[in-house]
């Protein structure tokens, strides 16, 4: 995992990472969303809220198996790393929704 | 403008449009003076808000939208939004863009300018954007959308102004769609084509929707647009070209074209970033932070959420008492004796004191309690706790089948089951909207909240508070158990989808807490005039007369004259019913008439027993004993809900969900009244 370097920058996105299902993902990690395994109205509607493939997201709370609260940092395409801190917003997600989000863990951000 | 020429006036629609939590309601009291009449939208008798907006010649009637995040439409609220903007066609839409979170914000507006419509945008909340840091240059941002952008703080009244104006301004302009987001090549070529076909194979149809906006749903698959296409002429044919092109555009990108089409309108929204938002510093840790650290905790979130609860009816309670007492006096005292003392005729003077002021007065009392409730569910709403009350309970609601949306509904039910069934709208699962619509009159309501405290005042002195709060802990049982029950057996299906926004926490504003409340004890005032007023006057001509004539107001004071009444030979002919449970005629009685509305139960014990609120505690302290009364509380909670509800609920979910309603609220009731005697004599109670 990651958190052995210590202080992981959460754009070290050339590094060995697996994909994984949001929902076991822990407090505080940052993740980067990879692909959506949902129906159409799912992908549209987690796009909405800034989360499609590329985005980057903080876990904030786990309760499994209850809902997820992350948030969202920035959406793709916002490639310029002064958005790295760019306006950030929060979702609730339910755990049947975090597992059918697949999400590259970029460790825990300090 | 000359003298002597008449004023021409100028109508205009105008929508107020944005996401969930961006200060819409606010801007829209803003604009409209916070005067808003309530009317229904067209097919659905679903209400909403319209207000008016007049300057110079110019009259604009501004719609107040539900929050949507796109023009996809998931829940009914949603839908209500978009088919309002698509089908209305109002002439401007003020889109009210959260400044803090322009970038997702922004998928809105341009969703919007695709379409074709006039849009002012209202670039809300400027002063939290500035203080997280980040300045918006809305002049740029203007230019690059080609509409005005108009920086407001909705909270400080800052921007009405202008936003006024601009209203005025664009309401002269001409309709320009512009293109905004460029798909690409091979899209934009399939795009043209594929609105070519629809300008020359269906003009109508193009006249009423922008050709380009079609093209690039149907690319989309989006439902509905591909509905309206099927209609036309032109339409299975133009669908299967439509799925062609998409096939080979998907080959050539080599990924969803939906997702595609989406990633260019972020990047677009990107580029719109880069350019007019510069950031200011780095972003400290934010309250949001703090307090959502300790609200959502695993272990501590539900029981703070309760005891969160608990303390603002303890505190609503405490605060109202003396203003309940100074009401109670006015009613009960001065206004029955000064009815009294005018020289009217007996019947008369006995229907205005012991029917009217006796029956409306014994409500009007608990207007102090109802009101500060109302206070308080219109600030947990306002400074954003209530979706994180639906992040604890998500939980528990997922072993119903539901999820923590469901929970909404039912706190708004606390002040009033009707705001809590249309509630459900938001919910964008079919099966747990129904579920939850059925179950949201369980609820304890503010109009039952009379009930409580006449019947645990005079059995329960001194744990009133412990009784009372334990009908609505009840009744929040009741409706997860039954929702539980539904979901399980009539609505059997995989549980919908849990995905919510958690707004920032805000300061709550006055203005708009008010607003809400008042709009909210309107509706409790006018049921007092009308509904409890008509009712008290049915019960006090059924009291003086009997099937053996008039009997005069004489039967007040004799309980044998009383029981000859109509409405004795009703009680008696209910009593048998209720006979397990050990309630006289005359509780009897004052049930049935309690389905018109629960505070008539009071009302009606009042005028039966020949005394006002605060005296009935003697008769129904002999009347019941504390294992009866508490009975006959939980009954009050759980049968039937109120005609006004029932009405809501046929009107949401349909006649069929508002007759199982009331069956099922009817039977669940008399089986928990009677278990609750049942049990409370084994255990060897009252």
């Amino acid at each position: 995992m990651l958190e052995k370097n210590g202080k992981t920058s959460k754009f070290s996105e050339g590094m060995l990472t697996s994909v994984m299902p949001l929902a076991f993902v822990k407090e505080n990690s940052t993740v980067k969303i990879v692909e959506v395994r949902g129906g159409l109205g799912l992908t549209r509607r987690l796009a909405e809220l800034g989360l499609n493939p590329g985005s980057l997201a903080r876990i904030v709370r786990v309760s499994p198996p209850g809902p997820m609260l992350i948030e969202v940092e920035h959406p793709p395409n916002s490639g310029n790393p002064s958005f790295g801190r760019f306006p950030s917003w929060r979702i609730a997600i339910g755990f049947g929704v975090a597992m059918k989000i697949f999400v590259q863990n970029l460790g825990v951000n300090v | 403008m000359s003298s002597g020429t008449v004023l021409a006036l100028r109508r205009f629609k105008v929508a107020v449009a944005g996401n969930p939590n961006v200060g819409k309601s606010v801007i829209f009291n803003e604009l409209t003076g916070g005067r808003a009449w309530v009317g229904n939208w067209p097919g659905v008798t679903v209400e909403k808000k319209v207000g008016r907006l007049k300057i110079g010649e110019h009259i604009f009637e501004v719609v107040d939208l539900p929050g949507i995040y796109s023009l996809t439409a998931y829940s009914v609220d949603e839908l209500i939004a978009r088919n309002f903007i698509v089908e209305e066609k109002p002439d401007i839409v003020v889109d009210i863009v959260n400044a803090a979170n322009i970038e997702r914000n922004l998928y809105l507006t341009i969703s919007l300018l695709e379409m074709g419509v006039k849009v002012v945008v209202a670039l809300n909340m400027v002063d939290l954007a500035r203080e997280q840091g980040y300045e918006i240059d809305e002049k740029k941002l203007s230019e690059m959308l080609g509409v005005p952008v108009i920086p407001t703080i909705a909270t400080t009244g800052y921007g009405i102004e202008r936003l006024k104006e601009a209203l005025v301004k664009v309401s002269e302009e001409k309709e320009g769609y512009r293109k905004l987001v460029n798909y690409g090549g091979e899209v934009e070529k399939e795009i043209s084509k594929i609105s070519r076909r629809i300008v020359e194979g269906d003009p109508k149809l193009s006249d009423k929707y922008n050709s380009r906006w079609l093209a690039v749903k149907l690319l989309e698959k989006d439902a509905d647009v591909e509905g309206k296409i099927r209609l036309s002429p032109i339409g299975e044919t133009l669908l299967s070209y439509v799925s062609e092109a998409r096939e080979k555009l998907e080959k050539i990108l080599g990924k969803d074209l939906e997702e595609y089409m989406v990633e260019q309108r972020y990047s677009y929204i990107s580029k719109l970033i880069e350019e007019c938002v510069k950031i200011l510093e780095v972003k400290p840790v934010t309250l949001t932070d703090m307090v959502d650290y300790v609200v959502t905790h695993k272990i501590f979130g539900i029981p703070l959420m309760f005891t969160a609860l608990y303390l603002a009816f303890k505190f609503a309670f405490d605060v109202a008492a003396p203003l309940c007492d100074i009401i109670d006096w006015f009613f009960g005292s001065f206004l029955y004796s000064l009815v009294l003392s005018f020289p009217l005729a007996g019947w008369v003077s006995s229907l205005l004191a012991d029917g009217v002021v006796a029956g409306v007065g014994s409500i009007i009392v608990f207007l102090p309690n109802i009101v500060f409730i109302f206070i308080f569910i219109a600030l947990l709403e306002d400074i954003g706790y209530m979706s994180r009350a639906a992040f604890v309970i998500d939980k528990i609601m997922r072993r119903l089948f539901l999820t923590g949306k469901s929970l909404l509904p039912l706190i708004l039910g606390i002040g009033c089951n009707i705001p809590g069934v249309i509630a459900c709208r938001t919910i964008e699962d079919e099966n747990d909207r129904k579920v939850t619509g059925l179950v949201a009159p369980l609820i304890s309501c503010s109009a039952r909240l009379p009930v409580y405290l006449v019947v645990a005042g005079a059995l329960f002195a001194g744990s009133q508070a412990g009784i009372v709060w334990s009908m609505y802990i009840m009744g929040f049982a009741f409706a997860f158990l039954m929702a539980g029950v539904f979901r399980k057996t009539l609505f059997k299906a995989p549980s919908g989808s849990f995905i919510m926004e958690l707004p920032p926490y805000m300061a709550p504003l006055a203005r708009n807490v008010l607003i809400k409340t008042w709009e909210r004890t309107k509706r409790f005032l006018f049921k007092a005039g009308t509904v409890i007023f008509a009712v008290s006057v049915l019960v006090w001509i059924l009291s003086v007369t009997g099937p053996g004539g008039y009997l005069t107001p004489a039967t007040f004071e004799d309980a044998t004259l009383l029981e000859q009444s109509w409405i004795g030979v009703l009680g008696h002919s209910l009593e048998k019913l209720f006979a397990p449970m050990g309630w006289d005629w005359r509780i009897s009685a004052a049930l049935f008439f309690g389905f018109l509305a629960k505070e008539v139960v009071v009302s009606t014990m009042a005028i039966l027993y020949g005394v006002g609120e605060e005296a009935l505690v003697g008769p129904l302290a002999s009347t019941f004993t504390p294992l009866t009364a508490y009975a006959f509380m939980a009954f009050v909670l759980l049968y039937v809900p109120c005609l006004a509800t029932l009405a809501i609920v046929r009107g949401e979910l349909g006649g069929k969900y508002a007759v199982f309603t009331l069956i099922y609220e009817i039977l669940l009731a008399y089986f928990v009244a009677l278990t609750i005697i049942g049990v409370g004599r084994l255990l060897g109670l009252g």
